[in-house]
């Protein structure tokens, strides 16, 4: 062969040399390319775990201090009749248990339960109604009686609540009457209860 | 213009152009002490056994004869017997049968040739000795090139890259490492003649000598 054939046969196996090199490097790239975008695909995955585990851990921790704030010893408002406030409601519910002598025999762990099965007691409306003339006419014992009585039908109504705590006010027992508008204060937000609480408090 | 150099590397055997190494002086001073009748110099081609036989007959021509067919065998000299695979088998028996009388025979031949030789009951149970040439060593090639280039004023035309390269392809061959370079400086004087851009043994060039030579 002559120089220039083999300088030529030289020239054309280099040519082919570099191009697969060249080949086989864009591989490696595109390779390392993509394992590297799995590696933060994964880590990726796992911070949003970290994320939300820490989020729940978080969320628990802060119902759990609500509900340590919240909840008093009962979960359920109770009615009026079930808060001990003096002797006076004592006799009253005394009074009433004469009148519901067939239930006796039914096992029950309060006497206000026997009341609440009786249909005896009217509407939330006309004890209600019964209370405030009551009051109007300053017979503060009966504005209670009937306050307790409208409360019996609907505890969550503030209107007995309010009633009670006035007529107690008004028969001298201030703390009493502050005590029950601070325990329906603790279940429900109400303007009116916040109010009394404060014109209580200011005489 | 680079006649000279080219020359240095031309396929001969010259006696003058001697390059001492490790494995040369070994395999002479066996040859010198043996005192076995039959010995056997086995060695790859180009390994340089024909060589050592030049060798051996130009410092001690008191010592040694070439063997000739039809020369007479002098007493008390030992018989050198280059590319003896050439021998037919008549030849061969002839001379191992002078062997018996007390002289000693050189047999110089191809590695497997000789191991197919030796094993052959007549000689196998007889006092041999096998001595094998072994090829160069890098360094002893580096030496040897660079020593050429060194004499005929080229020393820079070669560096450390091209003479690995080369020994990498011949693997210390003698007469493969010559014709190498003996390719590669002809096409290098082409170039320098031509005035193209080859003006050194490079890569180019030396990979331009191997294609020719079709070891690459």
């Amino acid at each position: 062969m002559t120089f220039y054939e083999l300088e030529n046969i030289c020239k054309k196996r280099k040519r082919k040399i570099r191009i697969i090199l060249l080949f086989v490097f864009v591989l490696l790239m595109i390779l390392l390319y993509f394992g590297w975008k799995a590696v933060l695909l994964e880590e990726n995955k796992q911070s949003k775990k970290t994320i939300k585990k820490t989020v729940n851990k978080i969320k628990k921790k802060e119902i759990k201090r609500k509900q340590k704030i919240q909840k008093p010893q009962n979960t359920k408002l109770l009615p009026l009749i079930d808060l001990e406030l003096n002797e006076r409601i004592k006799r009253t519910v005394k009074i009433k248990k004469e009148k519901s002598v067939k239930t006796k025999k039914e096992k029950t762990n309060t006497k206000q339960k026997d009341i609440l099965q009786s249909s005896n007691i009217p509407s939330f409306k006309t004890c209600i109604n019964l209370a405030k003339k009551y009051f109007e006419m300053q017979d503060y014992k009966n504005a209670l009686k009937w306050a307790k009585l409208a409360n019996i039908q609907n505890k969550k109504n503030p209107a007995s609540w309010i009633l009670s705590a006035k007529a107690l006010y008004k028969q001298g027992k201030k703390e009493e009457a502050l005590k029950l508008l601070k325990i329906y204060n603790t279940y429900y937000n109400n303007n009116e209860i916040k109010k009394l609480i404060k014109e209580i408090n200011e005489n | 213009m680079l006649n000279k150099l080219i020359n240095e590397f031309r396929d001969t055997v010259n006696i003058d152009d001697f390059f001492s190494y490790f494995n040369f002086e070994i395999v002479k001073e066996e040859i010198i002490s043996s005192k076995n009748n039959l010995i056997f110099l086995l060695g790859s081609p180009g390994s340089g056994k024909t060589f050592m036989i030049n060798y051996l007959l130009n410092k001690f021509p008191d010592k040694y004869q070439k063997f000739e067919r039809d020369d007479k065998i002098e007493k008390g000299k030992t018989l050198l017997i280059d590319e003896a695979q050439l021998l037919n088998d008549e030849e061969i028996e002839k001379l191992r049968v002078l062997s018996d009388t007390g002289v000693q025979v050189l047999f110089a031949m191809h590695e497997k040739e000789g191991e197919n030789i030796i094993k052959k009951p007549q000689f196998y149970s007889r006092y041999y000795q096998k001595i094998y040439m072994k090829p160069l060593n890098y360094e002893e090639f580096e030496k040897y090139a660079v020593k050429k280039f060194e004499k005929n004023g080229y020393p820079e035309i070669i560096d450390k890259k091209i003479t690995k390269k080369i020994y990498k392809y011949s693997k210390g061959n003698f007469r493969l490492s010559k014709k190498i370079l003996f390719t590669a400086l002809n096409l290098l004087d082409f170039s320098l003649r031509n005035k193209l851009k080859y003006k050194k043994l490079d890569k180019c060039i030396l990979e331009m000598a191997l294609i020719d030579l079709e070891l690459k």
